[in-house]
């Protein structure tokens, strides 16, 4: 038995990894995609994936789905691909280098008037110009705080599974999810409610 | 209250990841209940909140591998098991 998995032909990798991609590639593209948001990137995580997968195939007890075994392989790659990002890149964010100094008076108020925001959800996630905007906008953001943010408001990761891929703390991850949204709101009032006359 | 709009921003923030202390909430409240300016930026949170949500909603219905980028994973896949 054990012999015969050693020499499986070709068409039998083929078939197998072909029925894993039909049914359940794109699940599996798309959990890649909303924690990375670069295709390349994803499409690479996926191979990874079934590449291991199919190479570990007799460690699947089918105790849980394959799709269940099939998604924990891909997370643990996701890991690894963000946390190598955030060593090669030094994404540690400078302690002193405060951005909130940006947005507040020395006197810890505001210092310009926030005006609110008048469009709602509903409209704003299905304008594709909006939405163009908010990637620009998330584009800008320090590489750390994109990487948490990202996580947690397009993925819809909590702090735990955050804290858990980035390797910091709860508090840590806090902070940069504030100073990112601090910087978004500004970002998206220039560029998006402020340039429409929603002001009131 | 000193540093008031940049703690209360903070807490804004803190709200949608975690259960606020009893002290919080009543510090964030209050303070939302004398000030324009925050109550806004909590405004805008919530809504950017709900945009995202909306958005993630979408995707998750809509993102698919294309035939194409199916067959190279394939082809590769199988250069890669095969060699």
């Amino acid at each position: 038995m054990a012999r015969g998995r050693q020499t499986l032909p070709m068409p039998d990798i083929r078939r197998t990894a072909g029925q894993w991609l039909e049914e359940h590639g794109d699940y599996l593209y798309r959990f890649a995609m909303l924690r990375v948001r670069d295709a390349e990137v994803a499409l690479d995580l996926v191979q990874e994936t079934l590449l291991a997968a199919w190479q570990g195939r007799e460690s699947f007890q089918g105790s849980s789905s394959l799709r269940t075994w099939l998604v924990g392989i891909l997370k643990h790659k996701i890991t690894d691909h963000i946390r190598r990002e955030i060593r090669e890149r030094d994404l540690e964010e400078a302690v002193g280098n405060d951005p909130n100094s940006m947005f507040f008076k020395a006197d810890g108020s505001w210092h310009e008037s926030l005006h609110a925001w008048k469009d709602n959800p509903e409209s704003l996630c299905r304008n594709q110009q909006f939405q163009h905007i908010l990637d620009d906008c998330i584009g800008r953001l320090s590489d750390k705080q994109q990487q948490v943010f990202v996580l947690r408001e397009m993925a819809g990761e909590d702090t735990e599974a955050i804290c858990k891929i980035c390797g910091i703390t709860p508090t840590h991850a806090h902070v940069l999810l504030h100073r990112a949204r601090l910087a978004l709101r500004k970002c998206l009032d220039t560029n998006w409610f402020g340039r429409r006359g929603t002001r009131s | 209250m000193k540093h008031a709009c940049r703690e209360v921003s903070r807490l804004a923030s803190d709200a949608l990841e975690r259960e606020l202390s009893l002290w919080e909430k009543l510090r964030l409240h209050v303070h939302l209940l004398l000030c324009i300016n925050c109550r806004n930026y909590r405004v805008s949170l919530h809504r950017l909140h709900e945009t995202l949500a909306r958005i993630r909603a979408a995707q998750s219905r809509e993102l698919k591998l294309t035939e194409e980028q199916r067959e190279k994973l394939l082809a590769e896949l199988e250069q890669r098991l095969g060699g």
